[in-house]
């Protein structure tokens, strides 16, 4: 069973205010408290909070970029995405992968979080079943290591 | 990519290989430095030492009789082990034909009187420990069949059939290459060789005697109809179906193979979709179009079906 339209709304708006607040406003934030001299521990402190009015703490996934990137040479993702730092092949089947971290949706439905990455990656027809990723036998660490991986990617870093 | 290595011998041919080289490389290494040194010397030297280095005899010996001998005895030493390598040594136990293919290999485990009693592709399976021949010939071009960890590399010549007698001291993968310049994605052209444990090799050999299982859920069953109706069945043979195309690699059992794509791939449902959908991209002019015009459903299924030929 896929998960309904509506779950997938909830999750994908709450998935941007996350975005929203974790990657644009937590930089300009930290350039400003910088400045004013704030120490790191109260701005995660604040972070924190913020985060919890947004209502969307989440479990931390432990990723390793490194074996991330190992695995993903390993299963040959490179045979339909173009992964900056994978080796090879580089095709472009399915969507490229810069600045992977950046971007708010999975296959431009689900919110991309660590956890949702994780998750879409082994088994992706269970998430969009009119999708061409097929599901992929590979461990769950390694799922979590290429989530984190890709959530590394930022536009540019080709 | 599973790329081969060398000078990290796995059976006896590669071995003496191994030996010959590591010889050569001390030898030279001898030769360089003792070049060094005589020019240094010709250069910095005393005058005492430049006369002696200029000396008629120093350079006859130094400079003419010391290769010629040096020289000699390794092109002999060579000669005995290029002599042995070529000789099988004990009762043959396996005879396999491999034909290099513009860019794959096309593999036929042979019997006695030389039928083909398993039909594969790029992947060999042998038992280690005992004495393989292989009837190396190329249904194009030149290509040569070189898994370094095993043995040299051998030619594989159009309207030839050249042997090669090796075997394998233990257990393992070990990576072949096409040695040839063999055309367009000649670099893309790898082997797996598998080398199994003899009642291993035995148990593997019954098993792919066999027609593989038909495919037991809805999505591997809507992929075989559409792999026989779709067209893939006119290059590719799925023994126990009536695809029985001859032009590209037998896919009876590969999902079972390690690599996909001559060597180059993991072998999983992502990369044979991948694969399916663009081949182009992954292996540039290999003779497998691209089927951009497949749809996100059928490649799933196809995908699911090729994985479960096990």
């Amino acid at each position: 069973m896929a998960p309904s339209n509506r779950t997938l709304k909830i999750l994908s708006f709450l998935g941007i205010i996350r975005n929203t607040l974790a990657r644009n406003s937590f930089l300009k934030l930290q350039f400003k408290m910088k400045g004013a001299g704030v120490s790191k521990a109260r701005l995660s402190l604040l972070i924190f909070g913020l985060s919890l009015v947004s209502g969307c703490v989440e479990r931390p996934v432990e990723g390793e970029t490194h074996t991330g990137i190992a695995a993903i040479n390993d299963l040959g993702c490179g045979a339909c995405h173009v992964i900056p730092g994978g080796t090879w092949p580089k095709s472009d089947v399915g969507p490229g992968l810069d600045g992977f971290g950046g971007r708010n949706f999975i296959a431009g439905v689900l919110p991309n979080t660590p956890k949702n990455l994780a998750a879409f990656i082994q088994n992706a027809i269970f998430y969009v079943p009119e999708g061409a990723m097929p599901p992929i036998a590979m461990t769950r660490q390694q799922a979590v290591d290429i989530s984190a991986y890709l959530h590394s990617l930022q536009s540019g870093a080709m | 990519m599973f790329w081969p290595v060398v000078l990290d011998p796995a059976g006896p041919n590669a071995s003496e290989i191994a030996t010959l080289s590591w010889l050569l490389i001390a030898v030279v290494t001898v030769v360089f430095i003792a070049v060094c040194v005589a020019l240094a010397t010709a250069v910095f030297g005393s005058h005492r030492w430049k006369r002696f280095l200029s000396h008629n005899g120093t350079i006859l010996t130094a400079g003419f009789a010391a290769p010629v001998v040096v020289l000699t005895a390794l092109l002999l030493y060579s000669l005995v082990i290029t002599k042995s390598l070529s000789l099988g040594s004990e009762p043959e136990y396996l005879r396999v034909r491999v034909t290099g293919e513009m860019w794959w290999w096309r593999v036929d485990y042979l019997d006695s009187a030389g039928h083909q009693t398993i039909g594969d592709a790029n992947e060999l399976n042998i038992p280690v420990g005992k004495s393989i021949t292989l009837e190396l010939e190329s249904a194009d071009v030149i290509h040569s069949f070189w898994v370094p960890q095993l043995s040299g590399k051998k030619e594989m010549i159009p309207g030839r059939r050249n042997i090669l007698h090796f075997s394998a001291d233990k257990a393992g993968t070990y990576a072949g290459q096409c040695a040839e310049f063999c055309g367009g994605p000649h670099a893309l052209m790898g082997l797996t060789v598998i080398a199994h444990q003899p009642e291993d090799f035995e148990a593997w050999r019954t098993r792919r005697r066999a027609d593989p299982p038909p495919p037991k859920d809805d999505l591997a069953k809507r992929g075989a109809t559409l792999f026989l109706n779709s067209g893939c069945a006119a290059c590719h043979v799925v023994r126990g179906t009536s695809a029985n195309g001859e032009a590209g690699p037998d896919l009876t059992f590969v999902g079972a193979r390690k690599r996909l794509a001559a060597g180059i791939l993991p072998n999983n449902r992502g990369t044979l979709a991948g694969w399916v959908a663009d081949s182009q991209a992954i292996k540039p002019g290999n003779r497998m179009p691209s089927y951009p015009m497949i749809s996100a459903g059928d490649l799933q299924a196809i995908a699911a079906y090729l994985e479960q030929l096990r």
